[in-house]
């Protein structure tokens, strides 16, 4: 049985998960990227994967990829797209039981990409990455901490919506799996008013409450922000997502007040400041 | 390439050929694995993505080392170490009969492969008597992880096309997906028995025929929750109850009912421990079945331990 092994497995999962970080300032490194244009990038990424309903670990892998090629290796505007389509062609061979043509991904980029490229690509990512696809999704840990308020449906469809806005948002890249989703936990706990982060929830995720703070402002600074063209938006409307994402926005602008913003500002995530934050993103109150 | 000089070619791997070679500045004798990509239209093939990525991360005595990863104009060349033979052709050379104490030292390095892959969240999930590398020393190695994969806690639900037939666990034949570490532990079970006697120990041709085998030899298993026992004579009896089988999407009301079959008479090289372990290993039920950490400490193992401690050495 899996439950005799589990505490090995978490143990080695926050040593692969160290490992397997991008680096949050690649930016400063790539000479005709910003920002901006990775959040255009992953809403994408993040549309396709839905459409072709893919495995939410696909998701999280091939953000994840894709980030840290870009750690690795200048980019031009117009092999962008092709690096998020070679890592969601990557993380979909490694997660899922099955995996669309790459005829069929050509496609979905509108063919700006020639199958060859695409095949090219995914060799010359998978030797850059030196063929590290062990990253552990939040979504493992998620399962982790959600044992220690019974599987509670809500809370966890909450977190899970509050997981993929991390990874729209760059400045939660600095942020690991695992207090990604301790902290989509207990942001939803606050939320749903579910009680204090106990033992029990700090034995299970690994942090306590102050841990948590700086991401959980974060995902509420990001939640201030008009998001209708974000795709994780969008999706977590649907009623199979418990409606999470207009519940957060509802909550959000009920407690507007009490809501500390987080530096830099809000303006940040406009084109004209890309520039500004790509050092001061790893933000606190 | 160049940096080495193939020796022969030892077979067709999953996705291309396997060649020995020796490395030209050291000497060291490899196996290559080829996989090439021009005439491919799917780009890397998932079983090398697999494989290559689980494979780096693995590093133990008892699992295949993976040393490098060579590109060159449209072929992945993989860097294994190399072993002479594998556990299918080692029982036929030996005529399919090893002595008592062969099996013990390769069924105990074949779960502290296991018992590390578990520890990793890796499911090696098609252990068979091919994959099982063996060098002249007597080490054995777990192989071909193009079927493996990394788990989730709790594991998610998986495909059912995994592990050949005769190795393939009963509630992934009758269509569970909801699978575990315990279906690696099943396919060590038909291992050793295999290695005791020489010889497949569950030869199906056929979902339907597999799962029959099974039965014939370890009894039919019934569902307490819906079925009245059907005979209690059967000293098996315990081992037969599998709460919840019956609601497996496979499970037919109409399979034939089998008791169970004595194995001591058919296993006569197991010692009456070999033969408990190896029903903890066979349990029909996931959540009974034995674990690889389990399996390790069973008494059937004693005797390598009173070795080791004799010879001061370390074990497998």
């Amino acid at each position: 049985m899996v439950s005799e092994y589990i505490s090995d497995i978490i143990e080695y999962m926050r040593k692969l998960e160290k490992k397997t970080m991008p680096d949050e300032l690649y930016m400063g490194k790539q000479t005709e990227l910003t920002w901006d244009m990775r959040r255009v990038l992953v809403n994408w990424i993040v549309q396709i994967h839905y459409q072709l309903r893919m495995l939410p670990e696909t998701l999280f892998l091939a953000v994840n990829l894709v980030d840290r090629f870009l750690s690795k290796r200048q980019v031009t505007v117009q092999k962008l797209q092709l690096v998020g389509l070679t890592g969601l062609l990557v993380a979909c061979k490694y997660e899922e039981m099955t995996t669309p043509h790459i005829q069929d991904f050509a496609y979905l980029a509108g063919n700006c990409y020639s199958v060859e490229e695409i095949m090219n690509a995914e060799v010359f990512m998978l030797r850059v990455l030196d063929f590290d696809l062990s990253f552990p999704s939040p979504l493992t840990f998620l399962r982790r901490v959600s044992k220690a308020e019974q599987y509670n449906m809500q809370t966890r469809t909450v977190a899970k919506y509050l997981m993929e806005i991390c990874l729209v948002d760059h400045r939660l890249m600095s942020f690991t799996p695992s207090l990604i989703a301790a902290a989509g936990i207990c942001l939803a706990r606050r939320m749903l008013k579910c009680g204090k982060w106990d033992g029990n929830l700090r034995h299970y995720s690994g942090f306590s409450e102050a841990d948590l703070q700086p991401c959980m402002a974060l995902m509420l600074d990001h939640l201030m922000r008009p998001m209708d063209d974000e795709f994780v938006f969008k999706k977590y409307q649907h009623k199979r997502y418990l409606k999470a994402s207009l519940f957060c926005r509802e909550w959000v602008s009920r407690h507007r007040h009490e809501i500390q913003p987080v530096t830099p500002p809000i303006g940040s995530f406009a084109v004209s400041n890309v520039q500004n934050t790509s050092n001061g993103n790893s933000g606190s109150i | 390439m160049e940096k080495y000089q193939k020796i022969e070619k030892l077979g067709e791997g999953t996705y291309g050929i396997v060649y020995k070679a020796q490395n030209r500045e050291t000497n060291e004798v490899v196996a290559l694995k080829r996989i090439r990509l021009d005439n491919e239209e799917e780009g890397v093939p998932c079983t090398a993505i697999r494989e290559i990525s689980l494979l780096k991360e693995l590093k133990h005595p008892n699992i295949v080392g993976l040393f490098d990863v060579l590109h060159t104009e449209k072929k992945l060349t993989l860097v294994f170490e190399f072993m002479d033979s594998d556990l299918k052709k080692f029982v036929d050379a030996c005529g399919g009969d090893l002595d008592a104490l062969t099996v013990k030292h390769l069924l105990y390095q074949l779960l502290c492969g296991i018992a590390y892959c578990h520890r990793n969240r890796v499911l090696h999930r098609d252990l068979k008597p091919q994959n099982l590398l063996i060098n002249k020393r007597g080490d054995l190695k777990l192989g071909d992880f193009g079927l493996a994969r990394a788990f989730g806690i709790p594991v998610r639900s998986y495909s059912h096309e995994v592990v050949t037939l005769w190795y393939r666990a009963p509630d992934v034949l009758m269509g569970s997906r909801q699978y575990d570490t315990s279906i690696d532990l099943w396919s060590v079970g038909c291992i050793f028995a295999e290695m005791a006697s020489g010889r497949p120990f569950f030869a199906g041709t056929s979902i339907d025929d597999q799962v029959l085998h099974i039965f014939k030899i370890m009894g039919t298993p019934f569902d307490p929750l819906v079925a009245m026992p059907p005979e209690s004579a059967d000293p098996e009896y315990a081992r037969r109850l599998w709460p919840g089988c019956s609601q497996l999407p496979d499970w037919k009301r109409s399979f034939p009912i089998y008791p169970s079959t004595p194995l001591e008479p058919l296993l006569p090289k197991l010692s009456s421990e070999g033969i408990n372990l190896l029903k903890r290993l066979l349990e029909y039920a996931p959540e009974k079945r034995i674990s690889a950490e389990q399996a390790l400490l069973h008494p059937y193992f004693d005797e390598l331990r009173a070795m080791s401690t004799a010879s001061n050495g370390g074990m497998g």
